[in-house]
């Protein structure tokens, strides 16, 4: 990295707002997909929007690419560092710039935890509906980049939905203010094709979330299966039947045996093959009677057992499970693949019992746990990233379920993007016009394709597109 | 001037045959526009492809009942989705609905009410609304505080490039991040980046019941007062609105839907905030003429609201003192319907709209940090326009970035992105 620069960048964020020795960049070689690594050679630690701005101008000065940076718990290798290029961290941004009880918005600098954002809003009786498994750690931004889920998506939609305006710092520094809460966008609807752009398109330093009601009654079922496929059946007949839980969660025996090992133990039974986890909310009237009806689907299915928490220790103990599933499973093996791909609804079964073949033909540990209601499933293989040839098992098996699922009308990702790591599936749901396409809307936000480049879009997809250089803006667009 | 261009109705014909159901649009002034209306995906490429070639813009349009924006000024030729209506898939065991751009969402709700659900946006015209249409013009019902705008309905599209390219974004699914979500981009473009010829919907539960609850309110400040009393009870209601009513003060209306117990629940918690009220309601049906009145409230007497306000919930009273005051001060009682919910005031003037008058609404708005959209002849010259985005110029930048990325040939009309009169 040119020594010029990087003290250009020091003059910026400071002393602690950079890191270059070696050791402490160890951590930032990958995020989640832990075996994509590469030792990035720049940390950048900005503060504010301004510090942001003035690091991108430089960084175009140079040509440096740019990798984005939340919490690092992506689960597809979207932030993993590119040779020679920066990874720009929002992990020191955490202001929580304005809570608006009144207009239900609150506006945070990108890198506020997801957690913490949630925990204020309750003082006032509302709620960010957004919830991934990583929540204790996922940084806002990072949701944004990714338009993640979570188990609550389920009723209250993926980020996208409750984003309502952002403040981005384009590929060569350039701040678009699009923070103000108005119910529709004027002109283009920018806010809504950035969610989700992982880091291609500008780096998003503040965001405004939409902020909904409390609900004043909660209720989580569990229940206890001796069979996966009927906690599937179960879930396909709930949605037919249009019933509307907030939340639909499935874990199989071995993620069950996990937990129940774990620190994150929550009394699931470990002889039970699966357990559903339900959660129904909103008036007392509203939740007695939709628990009644799913009750009947569940006993006519064959639920062993199904218990009832409405009390909120009982109810966050039994989520404890869900949400430390992920962290449970270092017990069984020291790296996990979480695999994330969705399914139309009325294919659960069938896509859960073939993402189990492709494992078992492969001699691989699986262990599903899964956002059951949206049809996102997450088969989690259980590895040894020091076995090269169970690595290589691994990966096979991934793109295998990947073209089961495209194959059943089904796509790639639900909640974790493409990132590095569905790179090549990513021909089989989209035709080369259907990626050139998404090329050019790349070029537009960032012509050099400099923002975490060789993530999302194959790249010999973007080399084929049309080589004309866009026209200029006009000058007078510069007023 | 190409050949086709002098005589583009001709060499259409010449090039197409009846292929292309060729229709004549007669507009505003006097002026007239070939129509074509393709249908199917080779249909569309075809005729944009010979667009481009012949440098013809185009304007992609439904039934044409949105085209008061000024976008047909720019164009030559009018493609229409009108024929192409077909529905492509409705999965009741999945929630989902995908039907081509020009089904009528009256025949789309009717078409999934038989699996248990239904559609939104509620709109004011259904059978004459379609549903890329809807979707360009990001048309809202009045059902929106409950279900949200129609870019969140939105699950993936297919759309004709302006190089007669078909390519989908998103899917059919739910749930789905894979790649870009160009399909948002394109609801509410106006047809300036690409022709949507197909989209899919997320779907809801048909509700079991319904009830229409409307109050009297005296001033504007009770009605909204009242109304933001409402939006605090714990309840979903489809929608709240609060409309002035000429002489005789201001009425609120909550629409409830749902299951019996709920919306019977509900309604008891809507009347402890309007003790004195009347009901109507029953098995949920988007015919029965309450519910027809409502979804209509947008469009009267067969005309989208002049000035449109976009506000935050707590500035909407702002927004409308100063709307009451210079209104009275002309001698003229504007009728308003609002959403306080959303923040959203639709203004109408009756005949006329003295030039200054709108003006003043336009600056004094504007300068109070209310958004505005005006619509048709009664703009004010000089006013916001409806076609340039009241954004900063970085974001008009990206705007005009992203219009010439997918029509970099101007093959449709575009948006007013640069700062010339």
């Amino acid at each position: 990295m040119d020594t010029k620069l990087v003290a250009a960048l020091r003059a910026v964020v400071g002393e602690r707002g950079l890191i270059d020795d070696p050791t402490r960049l160890l951590p930032y070689e990958s995020d989640g997909l832990a075996m994509l690594a590469v030792r990035p050679p720049l940390v950048l630690l900005p503060r504010t929007t301004a510090e942001v701005a003035r690091c991108m101008q430089l960084l175009a000065e140079y040509g440096v690419s740019i990798v984005a940076r939340g919490a690092g718990t992506g689960l597809a290798g979207g932030a993993t560092p590119v040779a020679d290029g920066v990874v720009l961290s929002t992990a020191r941004m955490r202001d929580v710039l304005e809570v608006n009880v009144e207009d239900r918005f609150a506006r945070v600098q990108a890198g506020v935890v997801n957690v913490d954002l949630s925990g204020l809003c309750q003082a006032h009786g509302l709620a960010y509906a957004p919830d991934p498994s990583s929540q204790m750690a996922c940084t806002i931004g990072g949701n944004v980049a990714n338009n993640s889920g979570g188990p609550h998506c389920f009723k209250y939609g993926a980020t996208t939905r409750h984003i309502l305006g952002l403040v981005i710092v384009t590929h060569d520094g350039e701040i678009l203010d699009l923070s103000e809460p108005v119910v529709d966008p004027d002109g283009y609807d920018l806010v809504g094709l950035f969610v989700g752009s992982e880091g291609t398109f500008g780096v998003a330093t503040e965001v405004t979330v939409r902020l909904v009601p409390a609900a004043p009654v909660v209720e989580v079922q569990l229940a206890i299966f001796a069979d996966l496929d009927a906690a599937c059946d179960s879930v396909s007949e709930i949605i037919k039947q249009r019933l509307e839980p907030s939340a639909l969660e499935i874990l199989d025996k071995l993620t069950i045996e996990a937990v129940e090992d774990s620190v994150f133990a929550a009394g699931y039974p470990r002889e039970a093959e699966a357990v559903l986890l339900i959660e129904v909310e909103g008036v007392e009237t509203e939740v007695n009677g939709i628990a009644r009806e799913i009750r009947t689907i569940l006993e006519a299915r064959g639920a062993l057992e199904i218990r009832t928490a409405r009390d909120a220790t009982q109810r966050k103990k039994l989520w404890a499970g869900r949400k430390g599933a992920f962290g449970a499973m270092g017990r069984i093996a020291p790296d996990l693949y979480v695999a994330d791909a969705v399914v139309p609804r009325t294919k659960l079964r069938d896509l859960v019992r073939r993402t189990i073949e492709i494992c078992r033909e492969r001699d691989l540990r699986l262990a599903n746990v899964f956002h059951a209601g949206d049809g996102n499933l997450h088969p989690n293989i259980c590895y040894d990233r020091r076995d090269p040839d169970e690595v290589r098992r691994v990966l096979a098996a991934g793109h295998a379920i990947l073209e089961a699922c495209v194959e059943a009308g089904g796509a790639l990702t639900g909640e974790h993007g493409v990132g590095l790591e569905k790179l090549a599936e990513m021909e089989l749901l989209f035709t080369a016009d259907d990626l050139a396409a998404m090329c050019r809307v790349r070029e537009a936000w960032d012509p050099e394709r400099r923002l975490n480049p060789g993530k999302l879009l194959p790249m010999h997809a973007c080399l084929e597109i049309r080589t004309a250089a866009l026209p200029p803006a006009p000058t007078s667009l510069d007023t | 001037m190409s050949t086709a261009k002098a005589d583009l109705r001709s060499a259409l014909e010449a090039r197409f045959g009846d292929a292309l159901a060729l229709e004549t649009w007669s507009g505003p002034g006097g002026r007239s526009l070939p129509l074509a209306a393709p249908i199917g995906d080779e249909a569309w490429s075809e005729l944009l492809r010979f667009a481009r070639a012949e440098r013809v813009r185009v304007l992609p349009v439904g039934l044409g009942s949105k085209l008061e924006l000024g976008l047909v000024d720019q164009v030559e030729l009018l493609a229409s989705t009108r024929s192409d209506t077909d529905v492509i898939d409705y999965e009741p065991g999945d929630g989902t609905l995908t039907a081509r751009a020009g089904a009528r969402l009256g025949r789309l709700a009717q078409h999934i009410r038989v699996g248990g659900h239904r559609l939104t946006p509620t709109v004011p015209e259904p059978e004459r609304t379609t549903l890329g249409g809807a979707l360009a013009a990001g048309q809202d019902g009045f059902d929106r505080l409950r279900y949200g705008p129609i870019r969140h309905q939105l699950l993936g599209l297919r759309m004709a490039l302006a190089d007669g390219t078909i390519v989908k974004s998103g899917g059919k699914l739910v749930k789905n991040v894979t790649g870009y979500d160009v399909h948002r981009l394109l609801a509410g473009s106006l047809g300036t980046l690409a022709v949507i010829v197909e989209a899919s919907l997320r779907l809801y539960p048909l509700p079991e019941t319904h009830v229409l609850v409307r109050a009297s309110s005296g001033s504007t400040n009770d009605a909204l007062t009242t109304s933001r009393a409402l939006l605090a009870l714990p309840i979903r209601p489809v929608a709240v609105v609060a409309r002035n009513t000429g002489g005789s003060g201001w009425t609120i209306e909550v629409v409830l839907e749902g299951r019996d117990d709920v919306v019977t629940w509900e309604l008891a918690r809507v009347r402890e905030v309007l003790p004195v009220c009347t009901t109507e309601g029953g098995r949920h049906d988007l015919g029965a003429p309450h519910l027809r009145a409502m979804s209509a409230l947008e469009r009267r007497s067969g005309s989208w609201p002049p000035l449109t306000i976009r506000t935050r919930p707590s500035r909407l009273a702002d927004a409308l003192v100063i709307v009451e005051g210079a209104c009275l001060a002309a001698s003229l009682r504007p009728e308003i319907a609002t959403h306080p919910g959303l923040a959203l005031a639709w203004v109408w003037f009756g005949d006329e709209l003295p030039a200054e008058l709108g003006l003043r609404l336009d600056r004094e708005l504007r300068a109070d940090g209310h958004a505005l959209r005006w619509r048709g002849p009664q703009r004010p010259p000089g006013g916001q326009d409806p076609l340039r985005p009241d954004v900063p110029a970085p974001a008009r930048r990206t705007m005009f970035n992203l219009e010439r990325a997918l029509d970099p040939d101007g093959v449709f009309p575009g948006l007013r992105l640069d700062d010339a009169p």
